[in-house]
């Protein structure tokens, strides 16, 4: 092939020649994932505009368990990571990989079984989220078997045909794209595995008890990890999510698409290469700074906060090599829509990788964490750079898949400012949403008290922004079905039969026949070898992802001072943990936090600050991120009024006026199964918190069920329903948990056994047995 | 810089011998400003863990906090917070509409969520505090008891949410509302009990004299 210039680097012209082989690419699986991206994309930009809604107006939750926002907006983010820009990435890599490679994919049977598996994972999270089996972390919520299956997704099928196609390619040098679709690979698989290691209920349950456990109980899983540990994980895990699966991704289908699409050479090379390696180095140590002034050490908030500092530039470089490149054409942007979408999509990365980490200072995360201000930051980087990154491609791939024209240029065109337009009208609201709820927050009086002391009323003012947000997300969606509509017009006038173009090239010499570059460490000739191996290539950037997650975790594991520890805490009691997984089930996460970082403002709103030690027993954590409602960590000292919350499930814009929480009356009807409490209690002793006799028979259930005979009386007695038709219901669980939040720290240490807190339970058995 | 490094930070826009697909590679530095920047976020991280964990001058976040609860408590309650809790305490708050005013927005803050606001109580959660009988108390004084101590189950106690002087101005503010008769009150429940501070010696005129 005429691109094997002579020149330092390629085949030496005197080599023995070898025999050219033919090939041809597999284009199918590149449509299947990219009608894939296209459809679950309507799919997730339509629950986004549902949630939307709810929050404007909190009727729209129609008061159904399965439509309430904490569960459909795990779905929505979901849908909009791993269906949409993951179908988006898939398409990308896959059609871009074989042409790098001048390889067809190794197994066409992988690449079906890729496709088929990673559907059939869209199809379960859609099915299991609203029905609120979750773990409860965020973009990490889908359970165990769910985990394991996208495991054996992406590494067995997808990560195997991937290295092997690489590994058999006929290209030698491999470009830069690929450098990114190898980071992502290795990356993601290392964070979803060390991010999801659990124990699941149902099988200790049948284990220990010999009982087939509920079908609710077979989905449940709780993590290994806990409190401070648990929350550093997940955000290592759920920072790089960003990273390494809506940014490197993304990167390596802008370095390909974008120079075909411009038809210009890429800026520098150079550039790839700084940009590349300092990218994938310092992402890996960001996570913390989503929970900075949290009960995380300081030390390792700093570290994230640093790193994230640091991480401007090397993201940058990615904008600059694809703005640069565009050099030239600039003319062409305005007449074609595919560089439209790419000039504004990079430009969209550019902002929100300077807006990262400004808002990772802790100065400026004091104001900004928990509102709205991190959502539209988010959606500026999913929608604009994501977004539009993937319909640039699309419009150019499509009418190439296809083999014919694009159906109409101006649809495409006016797509992409509906979705422009779009996205200005909801960031720009949520921004004014986010800094307003923050200030109020923060706000004090003359007297030195805070002006907007009850949380309702920073809530209310920001109903018609969320009304902007909700019609830019329309239109955002209105526009992604017009391009639908274009890319089926365009498939009805695909050919008969596809034109399957056969390419030749040499087979590579497993030896590189080639002369070596020469230079010293600034001329980049060192990682032009490293182009030549991939395998090399893979492992150096194994080494380059692992560090920052090792440094940064394995002190938090095993250095004691990072989460004194605090006499009077002590587990959850059965009823409570029953309780808890009600309250992850349901996703009350997404509008709640349970953090009070030690800040005036919030001291004097919710009580004293929240310490690492008050979390031991939490598996998972719910910090939380985003406090839609008031964070609930002291619930139980300001407000352990049972009745109250019973009120409060059935109508809580009955209790607070203007309050936009969904209805749970559902709940007060539920039936809680107190049977599968012994498997919750034995998993959690498992991973070692000391129920003691609790893990024996029934007492597990016995001791539940007392203590929701007290909690169902206490609502009896304040006016409400009678306690026989309470004490057996899902709410009283979840009552008893948040009468449990952050009331630790009050008692007495004398009076408390940590060791062996349930040491003195007697069952009934036990208590019938002393009066014979 | 010199001639020759400048010259490599040139945009020359030569091509590399790189063909990936067709799409070719300038050989063109990175930008000097990116280097520049790179380098300067680098030296603020420095600069930023040595001045924040390494220095003596470093206050860590609590005693930052600390310093500010120092400084609001001064503000906002001056004098009052030299005066132990007790019945005095509440008559002292008494003295001035202002810390009355601000015991009412403590009240709006912890306790309308079942006295309902301006105290006129919710059926089956919180007492009418705006008529002249009651349950649980007989003197001011026993204001703080409830606010203290809590009631079995009937109301939480308010020692882990508020501070002695915001008890005392909640209780001042309480006591202000006798006889107030909301319009939307709750039915009374209770029995009468002598006007507040009657059985105190006082500098009142009525029991001075």
């Amino acid at each position: 092939m005429a691109s094997h210039a002579p020149a330092a680097a390629s085949e030496r012209p005197g080599a023995p020649s070898r025999g050219l082989e033919s090939f041809t690419y597999d284009d199918a699986i590149v449509r299947l994932f990219a009608w894939a991206t296209v459809i679950w994309g309507i799919v997730a930009f339509l629950v986004g505009v549902v949630i939307a809604v709810q929050l404007a107006f909190p009727a729209a939750n129609l008061g159904l368990p399965f439509t309430a926002f904490g569960r459909l907006r795990p779905l929505h983010t979901n849908a909009a990571i791993f269906a949409f820009a993951g179908n988006s990435i898939f398409a990308a890599i896959y059609y871009s990989t074989q042409r790098l490679c001048k390889a067809r994919m190794w197994s066409d049977k992988l690449s079906r079984l890729h496709f088929w598996g990673w559907q059939a994972i869209i199809v379960s999270a859609a099915l299991t989220l609203p029905l609120g089996i979750t773990q409860g972390k965020e973009y990490a919520e889908l359970e165990w078997p769910i985990d394991l299956a996208i495991a054996v997704v992406w590494v067995g099928f997808f990560g195997v045909n991937f290295f092997m196609t690489l590994i058999k390619r006929r290209e030698r040098h491999m470009y830069v794209a690929l450098w990114f679709y190898i980071a992502t690979i290795v990356t993601v698989a290392m964070l979803h595995v060390f991010n999801n290691l659990w124990i699941p209920a149902g099988l200790v349950h049948m284990v220990k008890n010999g009982e087939m456990p509920s079908p609710e109980l077979v989905m449940k899983s709780y993590p290994i990890y806990a409190g401070v540990q648990d929350a550093l994980m997940q955000w290592w895990y759920g920072h790089n999510a960003v990273a390494f699966f809506l940014t490197t991704p993304f990167l390596g289908l802008m370095y390909y698409f974008l120079p075909k699409a411009a038809e210009r050479p890429v800026f520098s090379y150079k550039l790839s290469i700084v940009h590349f390696w300092s990218l994938v180095f310092i992402y890996i140590w960001a996570g913390p700074h989503h929970l900075h002034y949290t009960a995380l050490p300081d030390w390792a908030s700093t570290l994230g906060m640093v790193f994230s500092v640091m991480l401007w530039m090397p993201s940058w470089g990615g904008m600059i090599n694809g703005l640069l490149t565009l050099r030239g054409a600039w003319n062409r942007v305005a007449a074609d829509p595919v560089l439209k979408f790419f000039v504004v999509g990079v430009t969209f990365y550019g902002m929100s990788t300077f807006e990262g980490p400004m808002l990772s200072v802790k100065l400026v995360n004091q104001l900004s964490h928990y509102t709205d201000w991190t959502i539209a930051h988010v959606h500026s980087g999913a929608l604009g750079w994501n977004g539009l990154m993937t319909f640039g491609m699309l419009y150019w791939l499509m009418p190439r898949l296809f083999q014919t024209e694009l159906y109409s240029k101006k649809l495409a065109t006016a797509h992409f400012w509906l979705a422009t337009i779009g996205i200005a009208l909801y960031v720009l609201s949520i921004y004014a949403a986010g800094i307003t709820q923050g200030l109020m927050w923060r706000a004090f009086d003359e007297t030195g008290r805070l002006q907007y002391p009850s949380f309702i009323e920073t809530v209310v003012n920001l109903i018609p922004m969320y009304w902007i947000r909700a019609v830019g997300g329309t239109m955002f969606l209105a526009g992604a079905v017009m391009g639908l509509y274009n890319f089926i017009q365009t498939w009805r006038n695909r050919p008969e039969q596809y034109e399957e173009v056969v390419h030749q090239a040499p087979a590579l010499n497993p030896v590189f026949e080639g002369q070596a570059e020469q230079g010293g460490f600034f001329s980049g000739a060192w990682h032009r070898a490293w182009e030549r191996r991939p395998v090399k290539f893979t492992v150096m950037v194994l080494i380059g992802v692992a560090i920052g997650g090792i440094v940064e975790a394995i002190p938090m594991f095993l250095v004691k001072s990072n989460v004194p520890s605090i006499a009077t805490v002590t587990p959850y009691t059965p009823l409570e943990l029953a309780g808890r997984d009600i309250y992850v089930s349901e996703g009350c996460y997404n509008c709640h936090s349970q953090m009070i970082r030690p800040l005036y403002a919030e001291t004097v709103r919710y009580g004293e600050y929240s310490k690492p030690g008050e979390f031991i027993y939490d598996h998972p954590f719910q910090w939380g991120s985003r406090r839609i409602g008031p964070d609930l960590a002291r619930e139980g000292v300001t407000n352990p009024n049972a009745f109250w919350h019973w009120q409060h499930f059935e109508n809580p814009s009955l209790i607070t006026p203007g309050s936009i929480m969904p209805s749970y009356a559902w709940m007060l009807k539920a039936k809680l199964n107190f049977n599968d409490i012994k498997g919750r209690v034995d998993a959690m002793a498992m991973l070692g918190v000391p129920y003691g006799p609790l893990v024996e028979g029934e007492n597990a259930v016995e001791h539940a069920r007392r203590q929701a005979a007290e909690i169902a009386f206490e609502i009896e007695s304040s006016g409400g329903p009678l306690s026989e038709e309470t004490q057996d219901t899902k709410a009283i669980a979840l009552i008893a948990y948040l009468k449990r939040l952050g009331t630790d720290l009050y008692k007495d240490p004398t009076t408390v056994n940590a060791q062996n807190p349930f040491g003195d339970f007697k069952s009934n058995r036990e208590v019938t047995d002393a009066h014979d | 810089m010199s001639a020759e490094q400048k010259k490599d930070s040139i945009v020359h826009d030569d091509l590399l011998d790189h063909n990936y697909d067709g799409i070719q590679e300038y050989d063109n530095p990175t930008p000097s400003w990116w280097h520049m920047i790179f380098l300067g976020t680098m030296l603020f991280s420095v600069f930023y863990i040595v001045v924040m964990h390494l220095s003596p001058i470093t206050r860590t976040r609590y005693e930052v906090l600390a310093q500010h609860q120092e400084a609001a408590l001064e503000k906002q309650f001056g004098e009052l917070r030299r005066i132990p809790l007790g019945e005095e305490k509440i008559r002292k708050a008494l003295e001035n509409e202002q810390w009355v005013a601000m015991g009412a927005t403590i009240f709006e803050e912890r306790c309308v969520l079942c006295h309902a606001e301006g105290g006129r109580g919710i059926q089956g959660l919180g007492l009418n505090l705006t008529d002249d009988v009651y349950k649980n108390i007989e003197t001011a004084g026993d204001i703080l008891n409830v606010l203290t101590n809590g009631i079995g189950t009937a109301m939480p106690s308010q020692r882990a949410n508020l501070d002695d002087n915001e008890m005392a101005l909640v209780a001042a503010y309480v006591v202000s509302l006798r006889n107030t008769n909301h319009p939307q009150g709750i039915p009374p429940e209770g029995k009468p009990i002598p006007p507040f501070f009657s059985d105190t010696p006082t500098e009142q005129p009525a029991s001075g004299g």
